[in-house]
């Protein structure tokens, strides 16, 4: 149906925008912009359902008697419905912008999607978040010399361990919430559930990750980051904290969760391995130390 | 982003500043315009539905989300009311330029529709109008007593959104971990704090001026520890 057609329909119903919403499932606003005319293009599944709606009204309208519906006819004449429109609250440009299908996944967030991530250009390093892309600029040496020293360790206990988990390292994409609004590249992250090989990407929560703060993402990773390990199901949640030489355990499954200060001289233990794993930051900072001569 | 054009063109409180993201985040490349929020497509709670909700509910709300609150127990109702009488002083005795507010007040923590939060206790260091129904805006300090069923909440959202909303020093008070975890998020090299209740702890925005003796929040409590 064209819209046009669909108008039509709904006039000839009597149907009222409220009463579409509801038989559809959409929401009023939706309906209501797309009768006016403000959403230019409505997304397919939007007018694929208000047809539905419509053609199930028609059939079940059709099997009313002509005197039902000679009844209705005259109950529409006599009601007044208030025009379909959109509740426009201000008319500047910023809100008419709200974006017809072609432009983004969903018209009308304005917000960033996994299409989008994945037309970056490939220099152009960021994860995405919520639908904000958040760039990612080349992290200082001793971030990934820090990384390398703590993926041999984690590597290390996940084989002495019953080889359940396993452990990746950035870059890896992550779909942190299963939607397409978040991708995030975690520096290290265990897996103890079966991965495909083939699969480009990691789907919902790992079951552990770890960060190494840079200046830049120090308070992206101690805030939102930790919000949203935590509200996807990370059971436990690592801060690498160079500057201040500390490592803030976040064990989220902890009944009685509190973040956990340690230093860079002590031996930390995984709280997902259940006692069979720690990780001997001591050897990190020496290293640290001997290579930096400190 | 812009939340203060959006507010002048309809009305609202343009008291009501908010950070910019970059502050928070300087990594950010691009904000989620306004007109996201506005849709109502969304499926979201607003202010709306805030105000039209019973007045024996109690709930925040927190980005479109409601969020249940219990009433609180006694013990959290202790510390309460101790810690008020501890900020009042504090803040009488240094220049008086924040005044102590507590739970129940709702504060826009945004300056947008679809979060209203109620902080236990907060610390506004600017002009308000007592004659208003609510905050505008980030206080310049929120704290925060966990209960069993507040605990990922206060510790992780909340802490997010107060950082991200400008607030700059942010305390959770553990009672039952008899902790205070400190986020002095104007830190350059953030990062929490975590005292004792027998410590004295250094309000960080009062620039010295001010510390709060949870000695004193211990004595009152210590029949709850045996």
């Amino acid at each position: 149906m064209t819209i046009e057609e669909m108008r039509e329909k709904k006039k000839e119903l009597g149907l009222s925008c409220e009463m579409i919403a509801n038989l559809s499932g959409l929401p009023l606003s939706t309906v209501q912009k797309v009768f006016s005319g403000t959403t230019k293009s409505p997304r397919k599944p939007t007018i694929d359902a208000i047809s539905r709606t419509l053609l199930e009204q028609d059939s079940a309208y059709t099997a009313h008697t002509d005197a039902d519906r000679k009844a209705l006819h005259e109950k529409e004449k006599a009601s007044v419905e208030p025009p379909c429109m959109y509740p426009v609250m201000d008319e500047s440009p910023a809100m008419m912008m709200e974006a017809p299908a072609e432009y983004k996944a969903s018209p009308d967030s304005g917000l960033n999607t996994l299409e989008d991530y994945y037309a970056l250009p490939d220099e152009r390093r960021a994860e995405l978040i919520d639908g904000i892309f958040y760039d990612m600029g080349s992290p200082a040496i001793i971030h990934q010399y820090i990384l390398g020293e703590v993926f041999v360790l984690f590597r290390e206990c996940a084989e002495h361990s019953d080889g359940k988990c396993e452990v990746f390292i950035s870059p890896c994409d992550v779909r942190l919430d299963s939607d397409d609004y978040t991708i995030v590249q975690p520096d290290l992250i265990l897996m103890c559930r079966k991965t495909n090989i083939q699969d480009i990407r990691f789907e919902g929560a790992p079951d552990m990750v770890l960060e190494i703060l840079s200046p830049s993402t120090r308070k992206k990773d101690m805030t939102l980051k930790l919000h949203k390990y935590s509200n996807a199901g990370v059971r436990e949640y690592w801060i690498v904290d160079p500057k201040n030489q500390i490592v803030i355990v976040h064990y989220f499954e902890d009944e009685d969760y509190k973040p956990v200060i340690y230093g860079f001289d002590s031996e930390i233990p995984i709280s997902i391995s259940s006692g069979k794993c720690s990780i001997d930051f001591a050897k990190i900072l020496e290293r640290i130390r001997s290579y930096y001569g400190q | 982003m812009d939340n203060n054009k959006y507010s002048e063109k309809n009305n609202i409180d343009t008291a009501c500043t908010y950070p910019e993201p970059s502050d928070n985040y300087p990594n950010m490349v691009e904000e989620a315009s306004a007109e996201y929020k506005a849709s109502p497509n969304s499926g979201l709670y607003t202010l709306e539905d805030y105000y039209a909700l019973p007045d024996e509910r109690r709930v925040e709300l927190i980005d479109g989300v409601f969020y249940d609150m219990a009433t609180p127990a006694k013990i959290h109702q202790k510390i309460l009311a101790r810690l008020h009488l501890l900020f009042e002083e504090c803040v009488e005795h240094s220049d008086g330029k924040c005044e102590v507010w507590i739970a129940p007040s709702d504060v826009r923590l945004d300056c947008d529709d679809y979060t209203m939060v109620q902080p236990d206790l907060f610390l506004i260091c600017k002009e308000t109008d007592i004659k208003e129904i609510r905050f505008e805006g980030a206080p310049d300090m929120v704290l925060e007593i966990l209960s069993p069923s507040t605990r990922k909440k206060d510790m992780t959202l909340k802490l997010q959104k107060y950082s991200n909303a400008g607030v700059r020093e942010y305390w959770i008070v553990d009672p039952k971990k008899r902790t205070v975890i400190v986020h002095y998020f104007e830190d350059e090299d953030y990062s929490p704090t975590i005292y004792g209740f027998d410590s004295t702890i250094p309000i960080n925005i009062s620039d010295g001026k001010c510390s709060i003796d949870f000695s004193r929040v211990l004595e009152k409590i210590k029949a709850y520890y045996e």
